[in-house]
């Protein structure tokens, strides 16, 4: 027996012996050169690389959805269809009215804009921590500068939320996984309005009014323009009918009714033109002015841009996208042209002389459709028989009975709208193997007139002076107008009339870059959802071409869809109130 | 008188040895009963003495003993003999085979058990049987034949066809893959030469397990090789033969088919019309009379990829040759093994390389055990791999899919390049290709398209010491190890594209298809670790009378070194004490503390214990008594809980880092000029707390043997608990901005059974036995972080893991007005196109809608059963194995139409057609689109299959020459031997083996195999 206790004592000697070491070395993570939380605002170069970070989730504009061969976001407005039904695209399901708040996957609006205002929020929280540096370039005054970029990135990201959902939780700080405020319930619409505009009022006394001519190098990076566009913007969008509907008590989804917010939307933007006209901000105007608008989107640098996604390189995506395939070949085997304009887009622009087609006195011919149209037509839009480089667009059937054979852009297994989108293209390259600029602008002068000009006519009237410098509401739309070749809007309108004018304004200015999907839902319009019209071409046997129209219906659930819903788990996991009808 | 007078002088010459109670030398000869087989290496001891011999070579022993000792007689395979000594001088033993289950031995965590003591739950197989598949990868020889695990055979690649391994199902949302332990270290066992392997042992409840503490939740594999046997060398030496060929391939239609139903999906697309301009894919009369004529092979060539392909009959070798043998100073088994399996591409001509698939294995082992002293023995095992395999190069791509040369998509090219795609060879002599840029031509890939080559090197050496510490007391022992692995991959790739031109149905050459690749060789080191292990143990075993007593105190520590990872390590305690009384009741702690570097400090350590009792029925009065018929009956019951610590490698979860940002993340630019700046992105939040998963599992059991050993029975019933399983926290609002880390939050529950019977018998000389097995685990997951789900049928929580989920099908639409009737569906519906269950009845066909529908993809039942018998000479054995109560989900190019650009199979003709309504009311399959139709392409009851099958997985004949006719040869064993592998299937698949995982099919196919071999004994 008594051998049998000594037994035990070694054995537990020997186990003692071993874990008294605690494997300290053997259990320890060997050294492996990352970057840790300490590291990242102990030195200024770091916490310039992590500021680059929250540039980079600026919005990038061009193909919102599908992977492998994408279209644009306007294809789910009147803008554009998207060709190929085949590809299983978000499009689709919000054509199809099958998009729900389980879906929402590659619009992903809502997780997209708080990934990118955390590190915002870190950097504001944090920056104050970086040693000085001269080597490194740190300064207080440095300092201040990143803080506030990142501040101004912040509330980008916030009024991104604002327009697709409305009041969103305002978080200012870094959050821990285990955080109370993660379940903060979501700030009223006003809150979250007033939000942004007092970060926009501040950063802008602090950020340098256009670095673009003061520091060429930095350009790209927030100006006080940026925080006065954007503020003005937000304002705007808080005066809009979806958000200052005096029938809508849901303060989350909607403001106080107040119809004088027209006016602070017009006093910001009046403030706004004011600061680009002081300091060098103007419409982009090429050498040819025909050329002016066509070349804004693929010139670097213009004094139109104010926040631009400037991508890291040249690529050719928008050239064998759009083009049909036998000019590249990219993509599907059945052609190019995924994300094609329709006729409800291409009927809005009007006649040379300011007249909608529509209207008697236009001159237009429903036969011979694309003539003396508005030059943003042509920089815009392919259609029958128009030329990319030298090449003839052959977009048309056969007249049934003739003997015709289609033209090679004509597709049987696609939707066929009768036009390509020009727009974007550069088409000085080759769309095989060249590459162009192709950065996104988030935010434009012309959108800061055109804003301008909605609010103003709504507080003040079509053609009141209120500021007393000649900046009536008609002025602002005239500039735009201007610079695409168009003549000035006539006098004697209604404010209403002048309503409809400015939004078909918009329409034709800001085709497929991201805004109508969002405007027409703040104007509470349906029509640009259910239903887009296509051209239909066919040719006869002597050679001549027939026009006509069909009609694509699509589902749409107003007032529900006015607004995106906020992610299912969300609304499980934080309790969030999910946007009505969702 | 006379008879009077020898009494006495016995009785004389008993007293005088009494008292002088002498010395006596014994000498004497073993041999086995029956033969005259002298038997080496048995151990003479004089009980209670611990004095002993072993025998020579010739069976023949000498000891000094004492006429009233008694000696002990014991050898592995032979039932022990006690023989009092007395007056006997020569003693010439019969030992008897061990035919009874009560002597075995088996293998237990760091150490060996007999068998009737085992209070755990623990499966082993038969070497012979794991021989007998003549598989190469002895992961796929398992199936069936072992209770509780489950098998998946995934790709029948070369080289490259592990099966997927699961203990009593899936206990974890995370890696299920159990430990395996080869001659007490971690090793893989896939590519062990089956003729090296001594024990097969599954461990599958915590009382097993629990020694392996953090790493045992998942059911721990232990393997040993065999090791020298005191005796004269015997030379085994085993060839065999096999063909393997391809269970079963796609089935393309042909070129005149293809375009038929190319036409269809085209008019169906395009609302009934024939499409008006000259579409190169729409056939024209001509162009289908020539499909189906064949007469213009150029512009309308009709390819049977797969018969041009894929040859049906793949040789493969394999050869053992082994010694095996030992004397007082030195024990050893040395093995060399090679083996030889080839590709199933047909071989075209190409002078510099070869593109066919294959695989070389050299396999030597080298185990030593050196006695040092009487009390110390030293082993040293050396093991070495070398593998090499082979295959077509890496521009074997078909659209869309992955670039990796392991996913073989060469199969997903045969299968789905459609018969009319091309010309392979131009008229002009080029190699042809279509209008889809992306997609290749098979005979360029195995004439120019390169290889992709890869070299495995392994090596493996223990050193083990044992030293009795009989000094300090009886019984104890102590053993330290060394093991280190090391393995080294290095590939080697080269890949080349001739120029290949479009020739297409009108003949016209169009050269903007596919530019010409020169040749570009790459090599490098694909992957290379090593890992240290070490253990130092002592442990204790002795009888005091009816009390059998053990204990093991075990330290070890584990280290892995992988490329360019930080290196991991490991250190556990083991403990275990098992008491026994007179093999009756039986007790058993077994407790495993362990510590890993993957958590933070304060939670790195864990303890796990496990507790075990078994009561054998059988040796009490009352039953030896009354129960005649059943010889052995045991109850035995444990809980315990054991860890799992896979929760993905090298993922140090409890620290937060940045990593360097990319093109579309992170990095930015700026200036009117650009210029680009680095950006730095945050990555997942750390989570200190952190740990490990840990089970908590039951196992109660029932071990029977009736009519004299003729039959066994045993029956496990298990309930597993698995708690804090590592899960992303799914439920943190996206307010965070950023990945969570893991938490322990997931929690499955698994249940299940398992029942073993088998009946060994003879009638006159005819031996036979039936054996069978079946086992069961259902899981269920009862916490796995997700956030409340908006309709019920959608939460995960509550379903087992692997569940499908997908729409409910209600069938094909039958009239436009049904479709007007109907939920929206997504798309331009018509008939003949699926119709779904609309779940939450708010007219629309979304996510809201799928619920979760069949089983899930891993089999809950699995059995097998093995007939076989032995007579004169002859032997059988057949193995009937399935498994049942799972679903398959085949989609995309392996079952939907024209996927991609892709092919149409056999099953596309039972289509529903809208022109045809003859077709309507059977239809088998939606009408056709070309190309990609939201509604039918999607996950649905409509694509699950039962995965059901049944298959005859092994027969095997052999005849062994007997000793008459051997007698004249210098051999002492001569067995031929046919066998037959994955011989039939019966199941509900189409196309594909129900073992196959991948949705896309694209996997190398499973094979059949034929097989002549012959085993030689020196």
């Amino acid at each position: 027996m008594r051998k049998i206790i000594y037994i035990f004592v070694i054995m537990l000697f020997v186990t003692l012996q071993s874990c008294q070491d605690d494997g300290a070395g053997l259990l320890d993570k060997a050294e492996s050169g990352d970057i840790t939380e300490e590291q990242i605002f102990s030195e200024g170069a770091l916490a310039k690389r992590f500021l680059n970070n929250v540039y980079s989730r600026l919005p990038k504009g061009y193909f919102r959805f599908g992977a492998t061969n994408p279209v644009y976001l306007g294809v789910t407005t009147d803008e554009g269809q998207q060709a190929h039904l085949g590809l299983l695209t978000q499009a689709l399901w919000f054509n199809t009215g099958t998009w729900n708040a389980a879906n929402p996957s590659e619009l992903p609006a809502w997780k997209y804009a708080w990934t990118a205002i955390r590190p915002a929020n870190k950097i504001i929280e944090n920056i104050d921590k970086v040693p000085l540096s001269e080597q490194e370039g740190i300064t207080e005054a440095s300092k201040l500068q990143m803080k506030t970029e990142a501040r101004m990135l912040r509330a980008i990201f916030y009024a991104e939320l604002l327009k697709s959902y409305g009041g969103v939780p305002i978080i200012k700080r870094q959050l821990t996984q285990f955080d109370e405020e993660l379940y903060t319930p979501r700030s009223t619409f006003d809150q979250t309005v007033d939000f942004i505009v007092s970060e926009c009022d501040s950063c802008a006394l602090i950020l340098p009014a256009n670095n673009r001519v003061s520091d060429p190098v930095n350009f790209g990076r927030m100006t006080a323009m940026a925080a006065k566009a954007l503020k003005a913007r937000v304002l705007l969008y808080a005066a809009r009918p979806l958000f200052n509907d005096p029938e809508n008590t849901n303060r989350i989804i909607a403001g106080e009714y107040d119809p004088m917010k027209w006016e602070r939307a017009a006093i910001a933007g009046w403030e706004a033109i004011k600061f680009a006209e002081e300091n060098d901000y103007s419409l982009y105007v090429d050498s040819d002015p025909k050329e002016s608008y066509r070349k804004l989107f693929i010139t670097r640098g213009t004094s139109e841009e104010i926040i631009t996604y400037i991508r890291s390189s040249k690529h050719r995506e928008c050239e064998a996208r759009q083009l049909p395939l036998r000019f590249h070949n990219t993509g599907n085997d059945k052609g190019g042209g995924f994300t094609l304009p329709s006729l409800s887009l291409v009927e809005s622009y009007e006649m040379k002389n300011g007249i909608n087609i529509y209207q008697n006195g236009s001159g237009w011919d429903p036969q011979n459709p694309y003539i003396n149209r508005d030059q943003r037509f042509y920089s815009s839009i392919y259609y029958n028989q128009s030329k990319y480089k030298t090449y003839t667009f052959e977009i048309y059937d056969k007249e049934p009975g003739s003997n015709v054979t289609p033209g090679v852009d004509f597709f049987t297994d696609v939707v066929n709208t009768g036009f390509y989108l020009r727009k974007f293209i550069d088409e000085t390259i080759n769309p095989n193997n060249g590459a162009a600029f192709h950065n996104h602008l988030f935010l434009r002068y012309a959108e800061v007139l055109l804003n301008y000009a909605e609010a103003a006519n709504m507080a003040f009237g079509p053609y009141n002076d209120h500021f007393g410098d000649g900046k009536t509401a008609k002025w602002a739309v005239d500039q735009v107008r201007a610079r695409a070749l168009q003549p000035q809007l006539p006098v004697g309108m209604s404010t209403d009339s002048m309503y409809v004018r400015i939004k078909n304004e918009s329409k034709v200015e800001f085709a497929f870059e991201e805004h109508r999907f969002y405007d027409c839902r703040h104007w509470k319009e349906t029509k640009p959802f259910t239903e887009v019209k296509l051209q239909t071409i066919t040719k006869k046997d002597n050679g001549s071409f027939k026009y006509g129209e069909a009609v694509r219906s699509r589902v749409f659930r107003a007032p529900t869809m006015f607004l995106l819903p906020i992610p299912i788990d969300d609304i499980s996991n934080a309790k969030y109130i999910q946007n009505p009808g969702w | 008188m006379k008879k009077i007078f020898y009494i006495i002088l016995l009785f004389l010459f008993v007293l005088v040895n009494i008292i002088q109670a002498q010395d006596v030398i014994l000498k004497g000869i073993i041999i086995e009963e029956g033969t005259s087989e002298p038997l080496p290496g048995v151990n003479i001891i004089i009980k209670g003495a611990n004095i002993g011999t072993p025998s020579d070579l010739e069976g023949r022993f000498s000891i000094k003993t004492k006429e009233n000792d008694v000696l002990v007689f014991t050898c592995l395979g032979f039932q022990t003999q006690e023989v009092k000594v007395g007056k006997n001088r020569v003693l010439n033993i019969q030992l008897k085979p061990s035919v009874s289950e009560l002597e075995e031995v088996v293998v237990v965590g760091y150490g060996t058990q007999s068998k009737i003591s085992v209070t755990g739950s623990i499966s082993t197989i038969k070497t012979d049987e794991l021989k007998q598949s003549a598989v190469v990868n002895l992961s796929n020889a398992i199936a069936g034949r072992v209770s509780g695990v489950v098998t998946k055979m995934i790709s029948g690649q070369p080289g490259n066809d592990d099966s997927k391994i699961f203990i009593r199902g899936l206990g974890t949302l995370n890696d299920n893959s159990p430990l395996i332990l080869v001659d007490g270290v971690e090793r893989s066992f896939n590519q062990i030469d089956a003729d090296d392997i001594e024990t097969f042992s599954v461990m599958k409840d915590a009382s097993a397990t629990a020694v392996y503490g953090v790493r045992g939740a998942n059911g721990v594999i232990l393997v040993t090789t065999k090791r020298g046997k005191v005796g004269k060398p015997v030379v085994s030496f085993s060839i065999q033969g096999s063909i393997q060929t391809p269970i079963r391939t796609a089935k393309p239609l042909d070129a005149y088919n293809y375009a038929l139903l190319k036409n269809e999906a085209i008019r169906n697309d395009n609302n009934g019309l024939a499409p008006g301009n000259e579409n190169y894919y729409y056939s024209s009369d001509e162009d289908l009379q020539h499909y189906l004529l064949g007469d213009s092979p150029f512009t309308h060539p009709n390819n049977n990829l797969i018969d041009m392909f894929m040859s049906k009959t793949i040789p493969q070798a394999q050869t053992n040759l082994n010694v095996r043998g030992g004397n007082n100073i030195v024990k050893y088994f040395m093995s060399l093994g090679y083996l030889y399996q080839d590709g199933i591409y047909k071989q075209y001509k190409n002078q510099d390389y070869s593109t066919n698939a294959s695989y070389n294995r050299i396999n030597l082992r080298s185990n030593l055990d050196f006695t040092i002293s009487k009390s110390t023995e030293v082993g040293i095992d050396l093991n070495s791999s070398f593998r090499s395999r082979h295959n077509i190069g890496v521009s074997s791509r078909f659209s869309g899919e992955s670039t990796n040369p392991e996913y073989n998509n060469m199969f997903e090219l045969l299968m789905r390049q459609p018969a009319n795609y091309s010309p392979l060879i131009n008229p002009d002599g080029t190699y042809g290709n279509g209008k889809n840029a992306t997609i290749y031509n098979p005979l360029q890939i195995v004439q120019d398209g390169g290889y992709y080559h890869l070299n495995q090197d392994v090596l493996q050496g223990t050193f083990t010491l044992n030293q009795k510490l009989n000094f300090i007391t009886k019984g104890l022992n102590l053993k330290a190890m060394i093991g280190v692995n090391s393995f080294l991959a290095t590939e080697q790739s080269l890949s080349e594209r001739p120029f290949m031109i479009e020739y297409d149905k009108y003949g016209k050459y169009t050269n903007n298809v596919l530019s010409e690749q020169l040749a570009i060789i790459n090599s490098g080191t694909d992957n290379d670790w090593q890992r240290i292990y070490s253990e130092i143990s002592l442990n204790y075993s002795r009888k005091f009378g009816d009390h059998a007593f053990s204990a093991l105190s075990l330290y070890n520590q584990s280290q892995n070194f992988e490329k360019s990872q930080v290196p991991t390590g490991y250190l556990g305690f083991v403990g275990r004490a098992t008491y026994g009384y007179k093999n009756k009741y039986l007790g058993e702690i077994n407790v495993g503390y362990n510590g890993s570097n993957q958590f933070a400090k304060g939670h790195r350590y864990g303890l796990f214990p496990a507790f075990s009792l078994g009561w054998v029925l059988s040796e009490e009065g009352f039953w030896k008594k009354n129960i005649k018929s059943i010889d052995f009956f045991k109850f035995k019951g444990s809980y315990g809980e054991v860890g799992n610590d896979k929760i993905g490698g090298y993922s140090y979860y409890y620290i937060q880092t940045y990593n360097n940002g990319n093109a579309n993340f992170g990095n930015y630019n700026f200036g009117i000029t650009p210029q680009s700046y680095s950006g730095l992105l945050e990555g997942k939040l750390g989570n200190d707390q952190v740990t490990w998963e840990r089970a908590r599992k039951t196992n109660i059991g029932l071990e029977m043997r009736l009519l004299d050993g003729k039959m066994s029975f045993e029956g496990n019933y298990f309930y597993e608990d698995r708690r804090d399983i590592l899960l992303d926290f799914s439920s943190v609002p996206m307010v965070l901005g950023i990945g969570t880390p893991p938490g322990n939050i997931g929690r499955v529950k698994n249940t299940g059974g398992e029942l073993e019977l088998s009946w060994n018998d003879k009638i006159e000389k005819f031996n036979y036995f039936i054996r069978g097995n079946i086992s069961c685990a259902k899981n269920v997951i009862i916490e796995n972080g997700e956030a409340v789900q908006k309709y019920s049928w959608m939460a995960r929580e509550g379903q087992s893991i692997g569940q499908h989920y997908g729409l409910v099908a209600l069938g094909l639409f039958m009239s436009q007005e049904e479709i007007d009737q109907s939920p929206t569906h997504i798309g331009n519906v018509k008939i003949g196109d699926i119709k779904y269950m609309d779940l939450n009845e708010d007219g629309v066909i979304d996510e809201y809608d799928e619920r979760p529908i069949g089983n899930s993809n891993i089999p809950k039942v699995q059995y097998g059963a093995t007939v076989g018998f032995e007579y004169k000479g002859f032997d059988m054995s057949v193995l009937w194995q399935g498994a049942a109560l799972f679903d398959v989900y085949f989609s995309n190019g392996a079952v939907w139409e024209f996927r991609d650009g892709g092919n149409v199979f056999e099953h596309h003709s039972g289509r529903f057609n809208p022109e045809d309504p003859s077709t309507w009311a059977n239809a088998t399959y939606p009408r056709l689109h070309d190309g990609n139709f939201p509604n039918n392409h999607r996950k649905s009851t409509y694509w699950l299959k039962n995965g059901n099958y049944l298959r005859l997985k092994n027969i095997e004949v052999g005849y062994a020459l007997s000793k008459k006719l051997l007698s004249k040869l210098p051999v002492s064993k001569l067995r031929f031997y046919v066998s037959g592998t994955n011989l039939l299937t019966f199941d509900n698949q189409m196309t594909f083996d129900p073992e196959t995982e991948n949705e896309r099919a694209y996997n190398y196919p499973q094979m059949a195999q034929y097989t002549l071999g012959v085993n030689i004994q020196f």
